[in-house]
């Protein structure tokens, strides 16, 4: 049937039968530099508008480039280049499309890596999406939401436990250069291999000026442990225009505002969100619109929270679906005070902050828990997790307290002493290697064993040790507490006795 | 081309348009020295540029034929007549990569592409939808 339309169209198009000579609106190039073109011409064309450049008459293998319309000014119109600009040069034809900027969503996308225009990257062929959606979308209003109460499981105890993130949210990480926030993001997609393929959320990571290799090498780490089956990589690498940068995370979202609208879960990783306002930066100043602080645009709020108020959890009229956003935004010097970091803070429903002093001790990840907030809160975890996790926070802030005190005197109470104890315990099991995503259940066996104090004997350079061993035990002679565990989402008295009994039992062994 | 850039060719039309050679002359030569007064002698390139689409557009607006061959004998420009009484100044250009046919270009924002390589190109945008 397609074969059919496609020569009926080359027929009438050859004996030019009601394909006639069509006016077209023309405009003609009359500056081009750094990525910008200014364009003569168009008198109707709108902003946001998707115009296509190309040498007149050109020849058939030339393809022409695609701009995009930010700036409409008296005379002219001023568009940022999305392809290859290097060709481009004064007088060339510049056509209107007649449509915003859309990219390619659909499950046809999952395991693939495209730059923001849905274009592959990963040399597996080109892709046949179900639909296109345009990256500039309306978010959800009040009455399409619905609170957010389903967990979202990273795997990372430290933020399952004490800033627990739900399917909805918005959770920014925040830190210094090479402090583990790319990481953290990574084990939260490959966490989610635990999750059944019913209620597993699907995965965008946006990589906005990243370098190509660190791309590689985080696609490379997803597919060999089979998580990219349920992710789709969208690269803005260092080596491509501004304008790739800027558009990147709204095309991202769209890709995930798909599998939302159609009722499933999905999460979108941006990283990071402060080159995607340098970008911004960039093609506002190139567009001569007014700078304001540290040279950003007056609109460097609306960048963000236009394309964040989009990550939402929808009601069940709408079809109950979510879309969970963890931006990431690199601070210098740990200055969390700055412009972008602040402005990204207040649009967000939480932060995790990840702190140079805690990586260089050896506390990895270099979550600071007294200060990160998840304004969702414990509405965003299972019960299990609840009943052994609730007393963390004091915990830990009694006990950096305390162990600042410590410092200075001599000689304790004893009550300190375990209370000090206890609080560097509770720290060791906060650690966490990079690729070990920790299901639920066992998060749950660590923090009981450590809240009953059956780590307080146990030395402080072996604990981790222990937590390894205990967990191997468990799963080979008592795989139906974790199983009872997992499938209850709860941690019952009668189930709490039985752990119990078996990290006594399994204490024993390890003494011996 | 910014809004100043334009303004100052448009002034600078309106002063020499009408003038005799010797008017126009001192004119220019006024009109440098308050480019150099007011600071603005870096835009001069950009002024002229204006000035001359500005000098073009006076008498009306251009409107392009473009054909792939030179026509040859006497035809009958029937088109080209429609075209100058609705106030276009008519040029003409020859240009083989058309391969045949004809397009026009009504000032700098339309155009009707009749030519062989544009429809070849239309064909081409068809097939790869």
């Amino acid at each position: 049937m397609a074969r059919d339309h496609i020569e009926e169209l080359l027929e009438k198009e050859l004996e030019g039968k009601a394909l006639g000579p069509q006016g077209k609106e023309i405009g003609r190039v009359v500056s081009v530099g750094d990525g910008i073109v200014q364009i003569e011409g168009l008198p109707s064309v709108v902003f946001s508008e998707m115009v296509e450049i190309a040498r007149w008459p050109g020849t058939l293998e030339e393809k022409p480039v695609p701009a995009l319309i930010l700036n409409l000014e008296e005379y002219t119109a001023g568009a940022v280049v999305l392809g290859e600009g290097s060709a481009i040069k004064e007088g060339d034809v510049v056509q209107r499309t007649g449509s915003v900027l859309s990219v390619p969503v659909g499950e046809a996308l999952l395991g693939r890596v495209v730059n923001p225009l849905g274009v592959p990257l990963d040399g597996k062929g080109s892709i046949s999406a179900e639909a296109s959606l345009p990256i500039e979308r309306p978010a959800p209003g009040v009455l399409d939401r619905q609170s957010v109460n389903t967990p979202l499981a990273t795997g990372i105890k430290a933020i399952d436990a004490a800033i627990p993130i739900g399917r909805g949210q918005r959770e920014l990480i925040i830190g210094d250069r090479q402090i583990g926030k790319t990481a953290l993001v990574q084990d939260t997609i490959l966490n989610q291999l635990h999750e059944p393929e019913e209620t597993r959320p699907i995965c965008i990571y946006v990589a906005i000026g990243q370098k190509a290799s660190k791309i590689a090498q985080l696609v490379g780490e997803l597919e060999a442990k089979g998580a990219m089956k349920y992710t789709i990589v969208v690269a803005a690498s260092a080596s491509d225009p501004a304008s790739l940068w800027y558009i990147a995370p709204y095309a991202g979202c769209s890709m995930g505002e798909y599998f939302r609208d159609k009722g499933k879960d999905a999460l979108i990783i941006y990283d990071d969100l402060s080159k995607h306002a340098w970008a911004w930066r960039q093609i506002a100043l190139l567009l001569r619109r007014p700078p304001g602080r540290e040279a950003y645009p007056g609109d460097v709020f609306y960048l963000h929270s236009r394309l964040l108020e989009r990550a939402a959890r929808l009601s069940k009229e709408k079809g109950g679906g979510s879309l969970t956003a963890l931006p990431i935004v690199e601070t210098q010097l740990g200055d969390v005070s700055a412009y972008i970091p602040t402005n990204v803070i207040s649009i967000t429903d939480g932060q995790i902050f990840l702190e140079s002093d805690l990586f260089s001790q050896g506390q990895r990840p270099a979550i600071n828990i007294g200060i990160s907030v998840s304004r969702v809160g414990s509405s965003a975890q299972t019960k299990a997790t609840k009943k052994v996790a609730g007393q963390l926070k004091l915990d830990l802030a009694q006990f950096q307290e305390l162990a600042a005190f410590a410092q200075f005197a001599q000689d304790l109470d004893p009550a300190t002493r375990k209370r000090i104890d206890r609080g560097q315990r509770l720290m060791e099991i906060l650690k966490q290697g990079q690729f070990e995503p920790m299901p639920m259940e066992e998060q749950v066996v660590s923090l009981l064993a450590v809240n009953e104090g059956y780590l307080d004997d146990v030395p402080l350079d072996t604990v981790r040790d222990f937590e390894k061993r205990l967990l191997i035990h468990l799963k080979d002679h008592q795989r139906a507490i974790l199983q009872k565990i997992h499938e209850t989402k709860a941690l019952e008295d009668d189930t709490r006795e039985e752990l119990k009994k078996a990290i006594e039992e399994f204490k024993q062994t390890y003494a011996r | 081309m910014s809004k100043k850039t334009r303004r100052y060719a448009n002034a600078l039309l309106n002063a020499v348009q009408n003038a005799s050679e010797k008017e126009a002359k001192d004119r220019i030569a006024r009109f440098l020295l308050l480019l150099k007064k007011r600071g603005d002698y870096r835009m001069l390139g950009q002024v002229l540029y204006a000035f001359k689409s500005a000098w073009k557009k006076k008498d009306g607006e251009v409107a392009l034929f473009v054909r792939a061959r030179a026509v040859s004998g006497t035809p009958d420009r029937v088109l080209e007549h429609i075209i100058e009484r609705k106030g276009y100044k008519v040029e003409e250009l020859v240009n083989k990569e058309l391969i045949g046919g004809l397009t026009v270009f009504l000032g700098t924002s339309y155009c009707i592409d009749n030519s062989v390589k544009g429809r070849l190109k239309h064909i081409q945008a068809l097939l790869t939808l």
